[in-house]
């Protein structure tokens, strides 16, 4: 009886729950009329009042400097730069943080060891020592390339062990029960536990290494977008610096996109509970 | 291994257990002695808080007795051993993997290839009536099917024993009467011993061929009943009489 109900609701189930929810087509539109909106607000602030460009350029302004700087490469070879560091920080800090943030959670005596420690550290701003980790590493790629993983490192710490401190006590029972090694445990209970809080946390270390990235170019470099935006605010250049700011939004949408992205695809076994939510 | 006409599948000698020994110790087990006979089923009620499931943790091996023995056709049980399924109160199924993954899960662990594992699996999908249902996962289940997805993972290993906690404790009354057939079924179809804790004490009826009742904390065996209704069993014999003067029975026997 309750076999053959339940059989029946199942699949169809989904897509009613689901269909309501999906907006009708010019629903799609609306986050482009915004934008339209706020675009058109702005060009009417500049040209109403008056302001030079190097105070507020006007989206037009913006835009034709988009387009040159495109073409001359310059944007590219910032953006290359940046995105290097962005890559090389987020991957570095969060392997540094994950196995950190496992062996915190699964020894006592770690934990003990090092979580004070960790934990004050939160309370050095980064943008104060960002120089002195220049001073220290050259005005390369690698200190950049820390400092980004340094500000990463310690939400993706906290998620992780957060993430594996989560996993069911019943589930280790039935794992022990069930004679599974050290390694099986691992890689068939804790990973894909931990991998929900994991991703929430590689979500925000996403956006957070561009910030960690151009506070280092900011410190000192040579080349990347934070530079950009610096000789461009030396030289009253303010539509490229609006340029620089937006290809660093680009960037962290992108990496946040790609981590949801992920997230949709290996947490396809979620009950579809916060469906609704845009963000 | 003693060849007497019934044979102790699963035997517990003299087990107590106290909880945090050192600093506030909490006596849950006193001197229990329990023998399983070989293909028979056993139900254990008991008021809440009485250790009947540290008792349960103890007879599959996750637990360590302060005291006594167990041992699984002769063999002393120490560690959790394979031979032993385990059905927890809540279904405790993996939520990334599917339903058939889940069932195969202790195949997996112990090296068995895909292939075989699945067809293992697939067989008991169908004893515990889920086909159809292979590749959905726990969030699309009801709390019945879980369970039934949990009883077949202890089965997959063809356990000399099976117990089970409460299995059917977070299910609603319809679900829990359905199920229990169903485990009467699946019982005769595969053949093991089974243990099974409830707060029910009809569904102990029920179900069981022997009926221990354990007293409140520290926990001790208080009474032995024995079913006497001729099986196969049908839900609708909890209303003949004789199950009705041992549920009273039984009911009186447990002191809350």
């Amino acid at each position: 009886m309750e076999i053959s109900l339940s059989r029946q609701q199942q699949k169809p189930k989904q897509r009613e729950c689901l269909s309501p929810r999906r907006p009708w087509r010019w629903q799609r539109l609306i986050p482009a009329l915004t934008l339209i909106l706020f675009l058109t607000g702005w060009e009417m602030v500049v040209r109403i009042g008056d302001y030079p460009a190097f105070i507020l350029p006007s989206p037009l302004d913006v835009g034709r400097k988009l387009i040159s700087v495109s073409l001359d490469g310059t944007l590219w070879r910032h953006m290359g730069v940046t995105l290097v560091e962005v890559l090389a920080g987020l991957s570095l800090g969060t392997v540094v943080a994950t196995i950190f943030g496992y062996a915190l959670s699964r020894s006592a005596v770690i934990d003990r060891a090092i979580s004070p420690y960790l934990v004050a550290s939160q309370a050095i701003p980064v943008v104060a020592i960002a120089p002195l980790l220049v001073i220290w590493f050259g005005p390369g790629l690698f200190s950049k390339i820390l400092i980004s993983a340094l500000i990463v490192f310690f939400p993706i710490l906290i998620n992780t062990s957060a993430g594996v401190r989560g996993v069911s006590p019943d589930l280790r029972d039935l794992m022990r029960s069930l004679h599974a090694t050290r390694w099986q445990t691992f890689a068939k209970l804790e990973v894909p536990a931990a991998a929900p809080v994991l991703l929430a946390g590689l979500k925000v270390g996403a956006t957070l290494s561009v910030i960690g990235a151009v506070v280092g170019e900011f410190a000192g470099a040579r080349a990347g977008l934070g530079v950009m935006i610096n000789i461009a605010d030396g030289q009253y250049d303010t539509a490229r610096m609006f340029v620089g700011v937006l290809a660093l939004v680009v960037m962290a949408l992108t990496l946040y996109g790609i981590v949801n992205w992920l997230e949709k695809h290996l947490l396809a076994w979620r009950a579809p509970e916060n469906g609704g939510s845009r963000l | 291994m003693t060849t007497t006409d019934t044979i102790a599948a699963l035997t517990a000698e003299n087990i107590s257990h106290t909880f945090d020994a050192d600093t506030n110790p909490l006596p849950v087990l006193r001197d229990i002695s329990i023998h399983l006979p070989q293909d028979s089923f056993t139900c254990l009620v008991g008021p809440s808080g009485c250790g009947k499931s540290t008792l349960l943790r103890i007879l599959s091996g996750l637990l360590t007795p302060q005291s006594g023995t167990v041992t699984l056709c002769g063999e002393p049980v120490t560690n959790p051993d394979r031979n032993i399924g385990y059905v927890f109160q809540q279904a405790n199924l993996m939520p990334w993997r599917t339903v058939i993954d889940n069932i195969a899960l202790p195949l997996e662990l112990s090296g068995v290839d895909r292939e075989e594992r699945e067809s293992a699996a697939c067989d008991l999908i169908a004893l515990v009536g889920l086909e159809g249902f292979e590749t959905a996962y726990p969030a699309e289940l009801s709390g019945g099917m879980a369970q039934r997805v949990a009883i077949a993972r202890a089965l997959i290993h063809h356990p000399d024993v099976l117990l089970l906690d409460e299995p059917f404790g977070a299910l609603d009354a319809l679900t829990r009467d359905l199920l229990a057939e169903e485990l009467l079924r699946i019982w005769q179809a595969r053949s093991s011993t089974v243990f099974m804790v409830t707060h029910s004490i009809s569904e102990a009826v029920l179900l069981a061929d022997t009926v221990l009742v354990m007293s409140p904390r520290p926990g001790q065996i208080e009474k032995t009943f024995t079913v006497d209704l001729p099986r196969p069993r049908h839900l609708r014999m909890i209303h003949y009489p004789e199950a009705g003067r041992l549920v009273r029975a039984i009911r009186s026997a447990i002191r809350i």
